[in-house]
């Protein structure tokens, strides 16, 4: 029995609260009065809306913007698709061209008596449409009051897109081409300089000249030196200045340096000393780089030790054979270990010794290599700069190449081909909405509004409406029904 | 307002025509031969269209008696030469409306038989005037019934308007002109039905207030010759007169329209017509 029960009672219940709801919407339809004062407003608005709105005319013109593959294009052409539509936008809506139309077509008189121009040009971006749909064209429309005044301004603006442009392409290139021929100017500058400055090293140090290629790597002159050939003498040229000269070690070896220079030709030693000498050069050479790779115990490093033992042995057994009258002058320990240049062969040297009255063969030749790493690093450094000078300004050519045809296309109007190929139009009707559409929409709006305010009123009126209403009041004795028309209008 | 016209001498044939009248001459107390007495016969309203209200079948024998009484004098007629269309009672004695102010006498005497009855509202506009009278018509159906309908309502006046005729004298505006109100109480007739009235006439009534101890005598010495006394009050919002008539009635019946009476308005009525004797609403217009 339950479950029957309580099946009559959720019919009962919803049966309830259908008749609640149509009690409510009966309710709400009493109020049928404010749907009509609703729509009879709405119909007011429509009337003063279609009567204060002005009809607005759309013209429309498109723009070809042909690139012909200038030299100083990007090989990308979305890219340089999307910055020509950024920039034709840019223009499009800059303020200049705006001013003009707004000034030539005199439009928005009032806001410009009242504002100013620049709430008039801010009133016509509002009225100005640019689209690029992709490809090669972009689209600009107008929307003004009279076809007239649609078309001409449309025509108009399409016109100060095209030739501010075209101005601000010529403008673009000629001062890439300003630019680029400035800093040619600068870097051949630069590339004199250090000509120069090479040119003052090679006069001072003939024996670098025997190194042809670019970056040379001192080979020839070691292989001088090693041979024990006279270079040339200093060439009587303009004095050089050194690349660094705070640094102790040009200063302090200065002296040591044109000795070294000098000394084949001041004092003369045998070819086995030479020889000597060179081998032992070239095997501390060797150990200096061994051991910058590896440690002490490993055997190549321990080979190259035993290599410069031997050399230094042949050239002390050489040297020894040798009459003490060819001692030379004391050699400057200190020039041989501030060389920062050649830190490995100064690790591989002997330590100095305080002072020694007469400089053995061995230091002596210690020296001379150091010297002669100085040389070749500033020799590297000289010839590298003047390589890297050359390539900028070759870089630089080329570009410069590029921006003056680049300016000659544009002075010339071959770069690129902007122009209309669909000229504004004379728009024959307004834009939508029309009429029927407002009416329709404003009918919408009033119906939906009087709907809502028909509810509203059914949910919070205090009216009486059914004997439902009168409950809290008190008992309903009886309900008199309204009289109907017909036998209204008989008593009438 | 619409309101159907019925000639006077079309009345006169259906009232006299068909059957012998015989009217009832009251033995009032002072001897004056009153002009008209109870009809206890039936009047048919025909309509001067095709549309008959009522239609004109021959009247059935009513029964007829005698009363008299030294209270009331009957000193006018209304001829109802013009029924109004609020008289449904009246106009379509059969429609629905007409059945539910038979109901609402059953209802009422349900309720312990209340013999006065104050008809009042909210607010004006809510049909008082019109309630009372299909409710005294309603009660007066009865061969026997003596119904008197009371025009109370000195702020708006109606009964006179809807029974289309001006009241000239009756004991109401003789006790707004603090008259003598002596018995016999003044009252006028209905040409063809059990009621009466003691109607006003607004230029008398106006700003005039009800004297509460006179009117409470006159109901006191009225509920011994009627069977029922409908009064027709004014509006609680209107007047403070309806808790002095509520004092002497035996019940008040409050009246509200469909889409006009407020709630707040008649919860406020109840709670200031405390503590009468509240019989319950009636709906117009549902």
């Amino acid at each position: 029995m339950k479950p029957v029960q309580s099946e009559a009672s959720d019919d009962s219940s919803l049966r309830e609260q259908l008749n609640q709801l149509a009690a409510f919407i009966q309710r709400a339809l009493r109020f049928w009065k404010v749907l009509a004062v609703t729509l009879l407003v709405g119909a007011a608005a429509l009337a003063v809306f279609l009567y204060v709105r002005q009809p607005r005319f759309r013209s429309e013109t498109v723009i070809l913007y042909a690139d012909k593959g200038g030299v100083n294009r990007a090989p990308d052409s979305s890219e340089t698709q999307r910055g020509v539509s950024a920039r034709l936008k840019e223009l499009v809506f800059s303020r200049p061209i705006l001013e003009r139309i707004v000034s030539r077509f005199d439009l928005y008189p009032e806001l410009r008596a009242r504002f100013g121009m620049i709430d008039a040009v801010e009133e016509l971006k509002k009225h100005v449409e640019f689209r690029a749909p992709g490809g090669d064209t972009f689209s600009l429309a107008f929307d003004g009051t009279s076809p007239n005044q649609a078309q001409a301004a449309t025509a108009e603006l399409a016109r100060l897109v095209i030739d501010g442009d075209a101005e601000l392409r010529r403008t673009q290139a000629t001062l890439a081409l300003d630019f680029l021929t400035e800093e040619r100017k600068n870097r051949d500058k630069d590339l004199r300089a250090a000509e120069e400055e090479l040119a003052g090293f090679m006069a001072e140090h003939p024996r670098f000249a025997l190194d042809a290629t670019p970056l040379a790597n001192g080979a020839a002159v070691r292989a001088s030196m090693a041979s024990g050939k006279a270079a040339p003498g200093p060439l009587p040229a303009r004095a050089w200045t050194p690349r660094r000269p705070s640094t102790p070690t040009t200063a302090a070896t200065s002296p040591a340096v044109n000795d070294a220079n000098k000394g084949p030709t001041n004092h003369v030693r045998s070819p086995d000393e030479a020889r000597a000498q060179a081998a032992l050069a070239a095997a501390r050479e060797d150990l200096a780089e061994k051991l910058v790779h590896y440690t002490p115990v490993h055997p190549d490093v321990r080979a190259a030790q035993v290599e410069v033992q031997r050399a230094t042995e042949r050239l002390a057994a050489i040297t020894n054979a040798e009459p003490k009258a060819t001692a030379s002058e004391p050699a400057t320990p200190a020039a041989a270990s501030a060389s920062p240049a050649a830190p490995a062969v100064a690790k591989a040297a002997p330590p100095p010794r305080a002072w020694q009255p007469a400089t053995p063969a061995p230091a002596r030749s210690a020296t001379a290599q150091e010297n002669l790493v100085d040389l070749e690093t500033q020799w590297l450094k000289l010839t590298r700069a003047v390589t890297e000078a050359r390539q900028r300004i070759d870089q630089i050519e080329a570009q410069l190449f590029r921006a003056d045809i680049e300016v000659s296309s544009e002075r010339g109007g071959h770069a690129v081909q902007v122009s209309v190929i669909d000229p504004a139009f004379l728009p024959q009707s307004p834009l939508p909405p029309g009429k029927t559409t407002l009416g329709l929409i404003f009918a919408l709006a009033s119906s939906v509004l009087g709907f809502l305010a028909m509810l509203l009123c059914a949910a919070f009126s205090q009216r009486v409406f059914v004997a439902r209403d009168l409950a809290a009041v008190g008992e309903v004795l009886v309900e008199v029904p309204k009289a109907s028309r017909r036998r209204a209008y008989v008593a009438g | 307002m619409s309101q159907v016209e019925v000639t006077k001498s079309r009345i006169i044939e259906l009232a006299l025509a068909p059957r012998s009248i015989t009217p009832h001459v009251g033995m009032l107390g002072d001897g004056r031969s009153p002009s008209n007495g109870f009809h206890h016969d039936k009047v048919a309203l025909r309509a001067p269209t095709t549309v008959v209200v009522e239609p004109a079948a021959p009247a059935p024998e009513t029964p007829t008696f005698e009363w008299t009484s030294p209270v009331v004098i009957v000193e006018e007629v209304a001829q109802l030469e013009r029924v109004d269309a609020r008289l449904c009672m009246l106009c379509a004695p059969s429609s629905s409306q007409a059945r539910s102010y038979r109901l609402l006498q059953h209802r009422l005497l349900a309720k312990n038989d209340p013999r006065v009855i104050a008809v009042s509202a909210a607010e004006p506009g809510a049909g008082k005037t019109t309630c009372a009278a299909n409710l005294a018509l309603a009660l007066s159906e009865g061969a026997l019934s003596r119904v008197l309908l009371v025009d109370a309502n000195l702020a708006r006046p109606g009964l006179g308007e809807l029974f289309d005729f001006v009241p000239s004298d009756s004991f109401m505006i003789k006790l707004l002109r603090s008259e003598d109100c002596s018995l016999p109480l003044a009252v006028a007739s209905v040409a063809g039905l059990n009621l009466q009235l003691a109607a006003l006439e607004p230029s008398v009534s106006v700003g005039k207030r009800l004297d509460r101890l006179l009117f409470a005598q006159a109901i006191q010495a009225l509920r011994a010759s009627y069977d029922y006394i409908i009064i027709d009050a004014a509006s609680s919002s209107e007047s403070a007169d309806v808790n002095d008539i509520a004092q002497c009635c035996d019940g008040v019946l409050l009246v509200a329209r469909s889409g006009k009476t407020r709630v707040d308005a008649l919860r406020r009525a109840v709670a200031e017509l405390q503590p009468a004797n509240m019989l319950g609403t009636v709906l117009l217009d549902s």
